[in-house]
């Protein structure tokens, strides 16, 4: 299954100074409405290079699917530019999905009262694929994603994790450039995140598909991507990988001690959970370097065992959305 | 526009296909359906043709000469519901209201291609179409009416005619859902139920300005009334071009207003998603 090469010229996607607001009228009595002007994005400029597989997260409200949706065509800027492959997706809606994939987590493609295979045939003739090309990707898909047991089961019938793997392969059949995943997690089990997790990555590795993927999910996020775009109330927050992240933060992270006697009371340390005899504190790595933490503790009697991690990456993200929600930026 | 054509030809064969093989697929629901919809069609058309039978006719015309406009209305109906009845391109305010465009607009078509096949279902949906054809043959023979080609040009001329008219009507209406999805959902429903209640009359007797409301604005009498008139040889002169002005103004109506939605809709897009209807 090969990717389209014309995309690899160039940024699959561009936004540049990208401005979407709503206007909303809202009753204060019978006869008074008040207006307001929503901005779901607000000068947000960021590119995508083929091959990058990017986590687009936020907390609710802060746009996400407001940027899928310009990007899918489903919408339109105010201001500022989005291109996909060099267009306009509104403008060239049709040249921009023949070589774009959408999944959105919370909607299915596959016809319901149809076995899913029918979905597949139905989007090879819609999409003008090939048949040698699609006898290839879907006995690639099928194997990928198991698909085989559920080949001609009716879509109505299938799990919620069946199915997103059923939408997913779907997504891919026309060996998109660029796949566009709005919450591909959403309500799957642990097992069946596995697998979509596990089967995005070989899309991207293998493949070589750029993928933009929004989740809540930052362990989800965390493990299949390479850069994290964070937006919040509209702008782009923050730019880069994870460790970037980490590093913006502080570099917060965990240490949990087992101990004989009290919570030891270190400087620099705060206590964040005890259980029994079992302290987790947080720290910041920035400041306190290990060296030093651990000549601290050597000098506090009864400590049985010491493990040391950086903080979960949900709970850095968790804390600047509460940092952001207590400064109410006004932008 | 070839290529357009060839187009809409292959994707009607793919959803031709999808339909016929629900039916097999699916066969006891799709049972069900097809004798749903062929008692709604019977009973549509039993009350007024049990009518005109008891009393020698009914609104000026005979209980023969009604059977042929049932016949006609049925026929053009069916028709129409057999080409575009499937996955709610009929009722399109149903896909507007539930912000089902999202599913068009990430499919690598035109639109009006889109619109133009996927409601195709010759095997579930054709039972009106061939009651319709039933009665239309029947009324053809009692009456006596000689097979002309004016007549079979007429003929298809209005049922095209009717075609166009429904279709109008319900993307006129339906377009007012792109800016009130949750109200105006079922919009273009009530306008097709007020063509299937109210233009299966025969409106002989009715005051002039009625007549000239029911003929352009609200043209209910052009869906069946005034065809089978002139299939009667009853309509002569421009009223004859009457059906085919009526939906050109309602398809130009409609085209401008669904144009205007969309726009709006890639502005706002839609505040709700509801699945049920398109896909399912």
């Amino acid at each position: 299954m090969k990717t389209d090469q014309k995309a690899s010229d160039d940024c699959v996607v561009r936004l540049t100074h990208v401005v979407k607001y709503f206007d909303q009228s809202r009753p204060l009595s019978l006869w008074k409405r008040e207006h307001t002007r929503i901005y779901a994005l607000n000068d947000v400029s960021f590119t995508l290079r083929p091959g990058e597989f990017v986590a687009y997260a936020g907390p609710n409200g802060a746009g996400k699917s407001t940027t899928f949706k310009l990007l899918a065509g489903m919408l339109r800027a105010q201001q500022g530019q989005v291109e996909l492959f060099g267009v306009d997706p509104c403008a060239a809606r049709i040249e921009v999905m023949r070589r774009t994939g959408v999944l959105f987590g919370n909607r299915s493609e596959l016809w319901w009262d149809h076995p899913v295979r029918a979905s597949f045939e139905w989007k090879q003739a819609v999409w003008d694929i090939p048949s040698e090309v699609y006898r290839r990707n879907v006995a690639r898909l099928r194997e990928l994603l198991d698909l085989d047991p559920l080949w001609n089961t009716f879509a109505r019938e299938l799990s919620l994790g069946q199915r997103m793997r059923a939408d997913l392969a779907l997504a891919l059949l026309h060996s998109p450039s660029l796949v566009l995943l709005d919450e591909p997690t959403l309500g799957l089990d642990v097992l069946a995140k596995r697998r979509m997790i596990d089967f995005l990555k070989l899309a991207n590795q293998e493949l070589g598909v750029t993928l933009l993927v929004t989740s809540h999910d930052m362990d989800d996020l965390a493990e299949m991507s390479h850069r994290l775009l964070l937006i919040n109330q509209g702008r782009l927050a923050f730019d880069g990988t994870y460790d970037a992240l980490l590093r913006q933060t502080g570099d917060p992270r965990l240490i949990r001690l087992v101990t004989a006697s009290a919570p030891p009371v270190v400087e620099g340390l705060t206590l964040a959970e005890r259980s029994g005899n079992r302290y987790t504190y947080r720290y910041d790595g920035a400041k306190i370097s290990s060296p030093l933490l651990f000549a601290l503790l050597s000098g506090i009697p009864g400590i049985r065992d010491i493990q040391m991690e950086p903080e979960n990456i949900e709970t850095v993200i968790a804390n600047l959305y509460r940092q952001w929600s207590a400064e109410k930026k006004d932008y | 526009m070839a290529d357009k054509l060839r187009s809409v030809l292959r994707l009607q064969r793919l959803y031709g296909r999808m339909d016929l093989n629900w039916v097999l697929q699916d066969f006891r629901a799709a049972l069900i359906v097809m004798i749903a919809e062929l008692i709604n069609n019977l009973t549509a058309v039993s009350g007024i043709l049990l009518l005109a039978v008891r009393f020698g006719g009914a609104g000026g015309l005979t209980a023969d000469e009604v059977l042929l406009m049932l016949g006609f209305f049925e026929l053009a109906d069916g028709l129409c519901y057999m080409l575009f009845g499937n996955y709610n391109v009929l009722h399109i305010s149903r896909r507007v209201g539930r912000g089902q465009v999202d599913h068009m607009l990430i499919q690598p078509r035109p639109l009006v291609v889109q619109l133009l096949t996927e409601g195709f279902m010759p095997a579930s949906g054709s039972g009106g179409f061939l009651l319709g054809l039933a009665l239309t043959i029947l009324a053809w023979a009692r009456l006596g009416l000689a097979v002309t080609p004016l007549r079979l040009a007429l003929l298809l001329g209005y049922i095209l005619c009717h075609i166009v008219l429904t279709l109008g009507q319900s993307f006129l209406f339906g377009a007012v859902a792109f800016w009130s999805p949750v109200a105006s959902e079922e919009l273009s429903t009530l306008a097709l139920d007020l063509n299937g209640q109210l233009g299966r009359f025969p409106l002989f007797g009715l005051p002039r300005w009625l007549l000239a409301l029911l003929g352009t604005v609200l043209p209910v009498g052009l869906l069946a009334y005034l065809p089978s008139l002139a299939l009667l040889g009853r309509v002569t002169g421009w009223p004859l071009a009457l059906p085919a002005l009526v939906a050109a103004g309602f398809a130009l109506a409609a085209l401008g207003c669904f144009r205007a939605g969309l726009r709006h809709y890639l502005q706002y897009s839609c505040n709700r998603y509801k699945g049920m209807g398109h896909r399912s």
